[in-house]
């Protein structure tokens, strides 16, 4: 049996042994909050997005799910992270591949990975946050809860303050009433970005117009018909083109094309690896520089 | 009252005709995000017009071959399904359900998918039939049909298993393509919304064969619904009729399949409408399993581009929402 003031001791003891022997560090991803004991060295990333965040604050990570192809990554990106072990897909990462890398974070895409969040969990500590289907405001947000995590929240909060000086600055050379629009082109779909998409929302961070893609409720995409695309009649045209030949250059064949406002010489494809795949705060600075050269009419479309 | 019933046919075939031809106007004129007016439609469709707005010409150049397209694909889906009612004495019998449709989506997927190496517009259209005329073969073996009198359950049995292998087969070479799913999702919901005038020809000139197929195997038909030795004793080449029925139901269901990707239901239900509507004379349930069919994908491609509107869903939904409960419901009159 302790005496009381040996009790107190022990307690008073414990309380301060805690916080020495660790930086524990606790974040909250909005779904679970999840506890780190160190800031972690090993990360996962599995989307393009969270490997942004992680070069934003000069953090390298061992596995990255860069759908077997590591030219989706910008090279800005790819010049700070270095090497890393491909994880698989996106939409299908390879659960053995992560945990082969023993990694102590795991950072998931709140949508795509929902369903396998227990499977991550029990190799590392997950985190569960917004990329798919995300506008920019929140992408950033999804940037900042990753620097928590990583211990970095001093340097992620100076990084976004220079991000915020460099598109202010492109911000105020884009000239006013434009509109723009980003679509992404396949063999017979083509899927129209609008102001809720991630790069409809940095254009409008521009002060670009961006049409209303009409649909069900604020869905950042919706597939559109060269009827639909006719009506939302953008007065320049970005196109992705995923695949090749891609519908819209079937389309542009037709006669119909011509009553595009950007058909005159206000189409170009884009890099998507660039505006839509990337959806990070480098991918956001390289949006606002692309469009700029668009508006000034030296952009060279890419292949 | 004998002579009502006479007229009866004609009187179907006349509204048939008027339904069509109202249905065809509204297509052209309503749920389009560009204002199209009634003046349009007018404009665009009247010989010698000058086109100058934009609404005559969305109505000319993306509008009148969606709606062909509709009525081209929606008649021939139809009389595949009524030939192949015919060839198996099995009112539930159709493209879709009997895996032909899946097996066709598979064969094409395969291709465009890339995932077997060749690829191009013919090679897709040929792969739709290949695969098609593959699980009905496979169909017709597991169900034993040759030998049509046993269980008529059995025959559906096959084939939509066969219809679940081939979807479960076609989702693999989706994941396989992870790249090129995207498109080959949305083809596989059935549109009609990227046809042009250039896809037309193939379709069209399938259905008038099969008009003429169904014309010439009508009287037939009607024999080999008596059942097989009657018709053999009249004189009726039973299998060879329904080799030739085999090879066209393929070569419908391949050319369609290519053009708007799976429509199920059409080739179950405007049959069976019809024969409630006309009786059992395939001489009658020719022309009018065509004009229901061309009716029934006309109007689903309607509710389609409404129901969502200003977005659009896939046409082959929409018949899948009616025709599912159809099936049910003549399922449970008749196995």
């Amino acid at each position: 049996m302790l005496s009381l003031p040996k009790l107190l001791m022990a307690v008073v003891v414990a309380g301060l042994a805690s916080p020495l022997s660790a930086t524990e560090i606790k974040v909250d991803d909005g779904q679970h909050v999840i506890t780190l004991p160190d800031a972690p060295k090993r990360v996962v990333v599995l989307e393009f997005s969270f490997a942004d965040a992680l070069a934003s604050v000069n953090v390298s990570p061992v596995g990255v799910a860069d759908d077997k192809d590591e030219n989706r990554l910008p090279p800005e990106v790819r010049a700070i992270i270095g090497k890393w072990t491909s994880v698989g897909t996106r939409g299908q990462p390879s659960i053995e591949a992560i945990a082969n890398l023993k990694p102590d974070l795991i950072v998931a895409d709140l949508d795509r990975h929902r369903a396998v969040y227990d499977q991550l969990s029990a190799i590392a500590p997950t985190m569960l946050l917004a990329s798919r289907g995300e506008n920019y405001e929140g992408s950033l947000k999804s940037a900042a809860k990753i620097a928590e995590a990583l211990g970095k929240t001093d340097e992620m909060n100076s990084r976004l303050e220079k991000h915020r000086e460099i598109m202010a600055e492109l911000a105020s050379k884009v000239p006013d009433g434009a509109s723009m629009m980003f679509g992404a082109s396949r063999e017979d779909s083509f899927s129209a970005h609008g102001p809720e998409s991630y790069d409809g929302s940095v254009l409008l961070s521009l002060g670009i117009k961006v049409p209303e893609v009409q649909g069900k409720g604020k869905d950042a995409y919706n597939f559109v018909s060269i009827e639909q695309l006719l009506a939302l009649n953008p007065d320049y045209l970005l196109v992705g083109h995923y695949r090749r030949p891609s519908i819209v250059d079937k389309w542009s064949k037709e006669p119909l094309w011509s009553a595009l406002k950007a058909s005159k010489d206000k189409v170009y494809a884009v890099d998507e690896n660039v505006w839509a795949r990337n959806r990070g705060i480098i991918a956001a600075e390289k949006i606002a520089a692309d469009t700029l050269a668009i508006l000034h009419g030296s952009y060279k479309s890419v292949e | 009252m004998h002579r009502l019933a006479k007229l009866a046919p004609i009187l179907v075939i006349g509204a048939s005709l008027f339904v069509l031809t109202a249905l065809f106007a509204v297509s052209l004129r309503i749920y389009s995000p560009i204002a199209i007016q009634w003046r349009d439609v007018w404009d665009a469709m009247r010989p010698g017009a000058e086109v100058t707005t934009i609404g005559t010409q969305v109505i000319q150049l993306v509008r009148v071959p969606r709606a062909i397209g509709a009525i081209v694909v929606g008649a021939a889906l139809a009389l595949c399904g009524l030939l192949m009612q015919g060839a198996t004495r099995n009112k539930l019998a159709s493209p879709a359900l009997l895996g032909v449709t899946s097996g066709a989506s598979l064969g094409l997927a395969l291709v465009s998918s890339g995932v077997l190496g060749v690829a191009g517009e013919t090679s897709s259209g040929v792969s739709a039939v290949i695969g098609g005329a593959l699980a009905w073969s496979l169909v017709f073996l597991l169900g034993s049909a040759w030998s049509i009198d046993g269980s008529k359950g059995r025959l559906i049995l096959a084939g939509m298993t066969m219809a679940a292998l081939c979807a479960g087969l076609t989702r693999l070479v989706v994941l396989l393509a992870e790249e090129r799913a995207l498109g080959v999702l949305n083809w596989l919901a059935g549109s009609l919304a990227n046809i042009r005038y250039d896809d037309l020809p193939v379709p069209s000139a399938v259905l008038l064969m099969s008009l003429a197929v169904g014309a010439l195997l009508a009287p037939k038909l009607n024999l080999i619904n008596l059942g097989d030795e009657t018709a053999q004793a009249l004189g009726v080449r039973v299998h060879f009729v329904r080799l030739v029925i085999f090879f066209v139901g393929c070569i419908i269901v391949g050319a369609t399949v290519a053009v708007t990707g799976p429509i199920a239901f059409i080739g179950l239900m405007a049959p069976n409408i019809s024969r409630v509507l006309v009786g059992s004379d395939y001489r009658l349930l020719v022309p009018v399993s065509a004009l229901l069919g061309a009716i029934l994908l006309l109007a689903s491609d309607i509710v389609a581009k409404g129901v969502a509107y200003p977005a659009e869903i896939a046409a082959g939904a929409v018949t899948a929402l009616v025709g599912a409960p159809f099936f049910l419901v003549l399922a449970r009159r008749l196995l």
